[in-house]
């Protein structure tokens, strides 16, 4: 399904107006614009590709089934980020005995060159000290980093003050150099 | 770690993010110019806010638009067994908690098919789910649910529900203002020479939107929204003519299988 020119150029509030209207090719732009950064928000909260990509394609299914009752007042991001940590927080709590079963997953048997060997253990070692915050803290560091939200839309997406957000953020940096300094 | 290293962590991050006063920074950077370890930390928050940047690079090329597309379809396909449940949620007396965004109407037992054939107690009751939602949209403005007034220059969007075990299969959506005059809006009419039926609607749908934005110069004064739901095709004069016999104010459809729902407003200047 090929958008037609010129919706690329729509605000996010226009796309979904425009795909409440039946076009199709609005969602889809809608999507792509946005996929990114969600599936990066929720393979870093869930630390699993599979459930992230479950968990970001839900995220779209529930705004779409709700787009009659959407009303366009130029918050998209908060709202899609509000559906999305929404769904990661439900995931992460049913997926809790998976998880501790996982933490004992057998060692590597290819042969990985050094360099990715590196970012993989990197990358485990971050999903481990992730795992260790606080929901709160969690949400905070990864709008605000995987997500790439301003203060303000954090603040917005989560329904706290901007001061909260701020004291969350650099108090989950520290937890997470603290974790990662212990790794 | 010590607390006091804890709040230096801390206010490195907020330099990081820009979010220090200046004295707060003349500060941080002597103690980065003096520090070694000052310097390493600052370096591995940013490494940390980097990591957390990164792309999913596994996630990369998924599609996920033919994913949510598939989703969707899935989900409509099993929307009539899930309307079973809306209708045993309502009976159980949950009705505000649904009708709040939509005008679900219950078409009454003694007009069903069952009935119509001739059992006195049907196993199953005749109950159909269908209405609409009206949203308006002002000139330049953004949709909002119908309320009790509206402009001449105001547009309408509409979408509707059509649920339960014996969904319909049509729809007509029209008005009648203040002069008398019907203002259709689905289907299309524009010339006295066409004379064009109901619109086909999806069975077991809900909040089907209707793609287009209608706007009707209705006479200043009350608008009577109505939304016809019919298993057969009706056309837009069978529909006039009986509006003509019943006058602008009716209540039930023209036919026995078939539901009205109408929805009051008041177009003011």
């Amino acid at each position: 399904m090929d958008a037609p020119v010129g919706l690329e150029g729509r605000t996010d509030d226009e796309l979904m107006l425009l795909a409440r209207g039946g076009s199709d090719a609005a969602f889809t732009t809608l999507i792509r614009r946005h996929q990114a950064r969600t599936l990066r928000m929720a393979v870093r909260y869930l630390g699993r590709d599979a459930l992230a990509a479950d968990v970001a394609q839900d995220t779209f299914v529930e705004i779409f089934r709700a787009l009659p009752s959407y009303r366009a007042h130029g918050k998209f991001s908060s709202y899609l980020y509000r559906v999305l940590l929404n769904r990661c927080h439900m995931t992460w709590r049913s997926s809790r005995a998976e998880r501790r079963a996982l933490e004992y997953v057998c060692e590597e048997t290819t042969e990985i060159p050094e360099l990715e060997l590196l970012l993989r253990e990197r990358g485990r070692d971050l999903r481990v000290a992730l795992g260790e915050l606080s929901e709160k803290l969690r949400s905070v560091v990864l709008l605000r980093y995987s997500a790439g939200l301003s203060y303000d839309e954090i603040a917005e997406t989560l329904e706290i003050p901007i001061g909260t957000v701020k004291r969350r953020l650099f108090d989950a940096m520290t937890k997470l150099r603290e974790s990662l300094e212990g790794a | 770690m010590t607390s006091r290293s804890r709040i230096q962590t801390a206010m490195l991050a907020a330099h990081l993010e820009g979010e220090v006063t200046l004295s707060e920074r003349a500060a941080i950077e002597a103690e980065l110019r003096d520090s070694a370890k000052a310097r390493r930390t600052l370096e591995q928050l940013r490494n940390l806010s980097e990591l957390l940047a990164a792309p999913a690079s596994e996630l990369e090329n998924i599609d996920l638009a033919s994913r949510v597309r598939a989703k969707t379809r899935q989900v409509a396909r099993e929307q009539p067994r899930r309307s079973r449940r809306v209708v045993a949620l309502f009976l159980g007396g949950l009705a505000a908690c649904i009708g709040s965004a939509f005008f679900f109407v219950h078409r009454p037992p003694e007009l069903s098919e069952f009935r119509e054939k001739g059992s006195d107690a049907p196993a199953v009751p005749g109950r159909r789910w269908a209405g609409i939602q009206v949203q308006r949209v002002a000139p330049r403005g953004t949709p909002v649910p119908l309320e009790a007034t509206i402009t001449r220059d105001d547009g309408l969007l509409f979408s509707y529900t059509n649920l339960g075990p014996h969904p319909f299969a049509y729809l007509m959506i029209f008005a009648t203002d203040a002069s008398a005059e019907v203002r259709w809006f689905y289907p299309a009419y524009e010339s006295a020479a066409d004379n064009p039926q109901s619109i086909a609607i999806t069975r077991g749908g809900a909040n089907v939107p209707l793609g287009e934005l209608v706007q009707q110069e209705a006479a200043d004064g009350p608008l009577s929204l109505y939304a016809l739901f019919t298993a057969r095709p009706l056309s837009v004069k069978e529909v006039e003519a009986w509006l003509k016999q019943h006058g602008p104010s009716v209540a039930q459809a023209p036919v026995a299988d078939g539901m009205l729902q109408r929805i009051e407003t008041r177009v003011v200047r």
